[in-house]
């Protein structure tokens, strides 16, 4: 395998002499009909196959898109105002896109630029560092430099001085030090450079780039507009598999026309995620595969079309099943056992069940603690249950330490889902926590006095405008 | 709108105190030299802390300090993000509570403290007092690390400002701020004492309270003399006449636990602890301190008791309270205390109708 093929299929793209100058100096001004589905692991037979699927199948209207066409009109809403914005007010604008992995984020704002002719530029990590780049800038200073020359224009663009920045990759400097994520924010809104883009996945994990560089409160001060995709709808995702197909169905002797089963088969496994869907099409209807999977699926389809079983179809492909937090609940509060002789055991994914709530312990066991009673159907068993939870409340007091928090989340959870032994199972609606805040009373005479006292001057100025606690019951 | 008798009858000065007279002589004393430390007034609520304080301060700045405006100061935190707090003040001092802004009182404890303190006191004509005072009240209810940062803020401002806490319980203070202050104890008043105010207080108003009257109030409200005010003044509002055979008006959230309890005695079972539930949250939103609850409840629940489970009871309230004093979402740990006692009581119900 020579060294320029690979190098050819990484890209996606042509390699040209142009294309890898412009790697070197590491921001590239992209032209917007850049790959936007990435390939992953495509078998190596393929690189022999002069057709390039990924690149085929990129949207290039936005009837194409998978984003729903309300969001798609918000964000068209956007980059028109603020890009006729800019030709007066010099004032740099930003705007956070969040949203799952594959939701479409990026093609949908490739796409609508492409349409109302804005340029982009899209700052991309350094990757190779050679020694000449170790005595150079540090990233950040890359970035911000990055920043100054994005305020030109291309030469050859005819509207002139329609452009927007994109940044997706952030230098990884950011991560270590958010604070530093700030200052270059700051400085960045003061030299008025044309609109910003932050794009961020959204992620359960630790590492929640939105969470750690874009708090609520650099949200306001920096007035970034905040909009968050979701994850494709089952309708859009299967309608833009069908497009798909066809441009699949003009190479008859690479695919072969997948069944329409196996369509809902990836939208189901798929999990919103097109990317996934895409790769799936993709290795599903390759003709060499189809002993490994059509059978296979079509089989198990005809039977049964849970999502469970789907899974299992192909289950080489699929995404992680992502929990939700009311499914998360479902699972903590109506406990599965599998009997095994004497003893018995939890059937759930603990680890991964805990792993996915990590990120806000005190929120989901306060979800817990709001809706456990319903689910218990003894007195005893709501007796230990309480006592781990109160238990657990307290750990998770001490919240300097993450670690001592997931610890209380992980007693939380199988405290609740050990103790309950007499279940009752029937569908309860799931109550949010309450949240206890003192009234805020004017500064009068009643509010300097103490809440039991208040009662007292309550009978003194016989006013019937306060809480009554009803003693009837 | 007419003062509550609490204010109009409130102590103006040293001398005047009704009660802890040797006490008083004492802050006079301290007060009369031109300097003094910091000061932690501690003692149970209702008992007179606030009252000395503010006789301490006209003693020291004279009748300035009774001109009070409320404001309110904001103040930013490191992430940026603003915080409101309302202070009294007056030209002399100022008063703050720090525990209102919840987890954010470390920065209103070092900033506001710090800029108090940094402006020098442009001396005024009738006293050459150079320094400012910051009462800071519900001292106890501080985070450790605000308590830390207030440690500092003691060491390093002391030339310019004298720092008064107020708090009702000692034991939450860390003993670092406890050492750098002056502790002065301000215990509750005595029944025949409360008895005299209540008298004294009724006498000014012209009116009389039967002797008895005076001293059944007293009894109540538990060397709490705000509240013995209090009562005596809605008793007046409701009658003139304060006889002997009056009723002492008990407040609607004590008959409420006292309810509560019978409700949790009356039938064990996970859909009256919903119910309980409930009325916990309707507590805990208007303001009853969840101690207070616990404490009400326990003694609710401990009249229906059988004398066997009673220390199994305490005990158990005692580990939940703790855990209470530690936390802050109390919820939880009142509805264990509640489940763990319909669980004893019904067991042991069930082993008595064994034994027959």
């Amino acid at each position: 395998m020579s060294f320029q093929k690979w190098k050819s299929f990484d890209f996606g793209e042509t390699t040209t002499g142009t294309e890898s100058i412009s790697v070197q100096k590491k921001c590239n001004t992209i032209k917007p009909k850049k790959r936007v589905v990435k390939s992953r692991e495509i078998p190596s037979q393929l690189k022999q196959i002069s057709f390039d699927f990924f690149k085929e199948i990129v949207p290039q209207s936005t009837s194409e898109l998978v984003v729903h066409s309300k969001k798609l009109q918000e964000l068209e809403g956007w980059l028109k105002t603020v890009t006729e914005q800019y030709q007066y007010d010099k004032k740099t604008e930003f705007l956070l896109l969040t949203g799952p992995t594959g939701s479409g984020k990026s093609s949908a704002i490739q796409v609508l630029c492409k349409s109302l002719n804005i340029e982009i530029a899209e700052w991309i990590n350094p990757v190779d560092i050679d020694f000449d780049l170790l005595k150079q800038d540090s990233q950040i200073s890359m970035f911000i430099e990055f920043f100054n020359d994005a305020k030109y224009c291309s030469l050859f663009n005819k509207e002139g001085g329609r452009k927007v920045i994109i940044v997706k990759d952030f230098p990884n400097a950011f991560l270590r030090n958010p604070e530093e994520f700030s200052e270059v924010l700051e400085q960045i809104a003061f030299t008025a450079t044309h609109p910003v883009l932050f794009i961020c996945t959204d992620s359960n994990n630790e590492a929640n780039l939105q969470r750690l560089l874009f708090p609520d409160e650099t949200l306001i001060k920096y007035s970034i507009t905040h909009m968050s995709f979701n994850i494709c709808a089952p309708t859009l995702l299967k309608k833009s598999l069908k497009r798909v197909t066809g441009i699949l169905e003009a190479h008859p002797n690479l695919f072969e026309k997948p069944s329409v089963d196996l369509i809902d088969l990836i939208v189901n496994s798929s999990m919103g995620d097109i990317r996934c869907a895409m790769n799936q099409l993709f290795l599903s209807s390759l003709i060499k595969n189809e002993n490994q999977l059509s059978e296979e699926s079509s089989k198990q389809i005809t039977s049964k079309r849970k999502r469970t079983h789907s899974s299992q179809a192909i289950k080489n492909m699929t995404r992680d099943q992502v929990l939700g937090l009311f499914h998360g609940l479902g699972k903590v509060l109506n406990p599965k056992r599998i009997d095994q002789g004497n003893s018995w055991r939890l059937n759930c994914d603990m680890e991964k069940l805990v792993d996915e709530f990590s990120i806000q312990p005190s929120k989901f066991t306060s979800f817990l603690y709001e809706n456990y009673l319903k689910y218990f159907g003894n007195l005893n068993d709501v007796k230990n249950a309480s006592e781990i939870l109160s238990f657990s409340t307290r750990l998770l007091d001490n919240w300097e330490n993450h670690h001592v928090l997931v610890m209380a989340l992980w007693i939380a959870v199988l405290g609740v889902m050990v103790t309950n032994e007499h279940r009752v199972s029937k569908w309860n609606q799931i109550r949010g926590p309450k949240k206890i805040c003192n009234k805020q009373l004017s500064m009068d005479q009643a509010s300097r006095l103490h809440a039991t006292d208040r009662y007292y001057y309550y009978l003194i100025t016989k006013s019937n405008d306060h809480h009554q606690f009803n003693c009837n019951f | 709108m007419s003062l509550l008798w609490v204010d109009k009858y409130r102590p103006k000065d040293l001398s005047s105190l009704d009660y802890h007279t040797q006490q008083a002589k004492e802050l006079k004393n301290l007060v009369a030299n031109s300097d003094f430390p910091h000061l932690l007034l501690y003692g149970p609520s209702g008992a007179g802390k606030k009252t000395r304080i503010m006789c301490i301060l006209r003693e020291l700045f004279g009748p300035g300090v009774e001109r009070l405006k409320t404001e309110t100061v904001t103040v930013t935190t490191p992430s940026n993000k603003k915080i409101e707090i309302t202070t009294v003040n007056s030209n002399y001092h100022i008063e703050i509570n720090p525990s209102d802004v919840g987890i954010y009182d470390r920065v209103v404890v070092m900033d506001l403290i710090k800029n108090i303190a940094q402006t020098q006191h442009i001396g005024s004509t009738n006293n050459q007092r150079n320094f400012k005072v910051v009462l800071l009240t519900e001292v106890d209810n501080l985070t450790k690390d605000a308590q830390h940062a207030l440690r500092r803020t003691m060491e390093k401002y002391s030339t310019n400002c004298r720092l008064i806490l107020c708090v009702t319980s000692l034991s939450p203070v860390i003993p670092a701020v406890q050492s750098r202050c002056l502790l002065i104890r301000v215990s509750a008043p005595s029944i025949p004492e409360i008895s005299k105010i209540l008298q004294v207080t009724c006498k000014k108003e012209d009116l009389t309270i039967s002797p008895a009257l005076a001293e059944k109030i007293a009894k109540t409200v538990n060397g709490n003399l705000r509240r013995a005010l209090l009562i005596c003044e809605a008793c007046k509002v409701e009658n003139k006449n304060l006889t002997t055979d009056r009723e002492v008006p008990e407040p609607d959230w004590k008959k409420f636990i006292e309810k509560t309890a019978n409700l949790i005695t009356h039938k064990q079972s996970i859909d009256n602890l919903m119910t309980v539930r409930e009325h916990l949250y309707e507590l805990l939103t208007n303001g009853i301190p969840p101690e207070i609850i616990l404490k009400e409840l326990l003694i609710g629940l401990l009249l229906k008791c059988d004398k066997q489970i009673i220390p199994q009871v305490v005990r158990d309230a005692a580990l939940y309270e703790h855990r209470m004093t530690q936390g802050n979402k109390h919820i939880v740990h009142l509805e264990a205390f509640v489940t763990k006692f319909m669980c004893i009581y019904q067991e042991h119900l069930s082993s008595l109708m064994e034994g027959f």
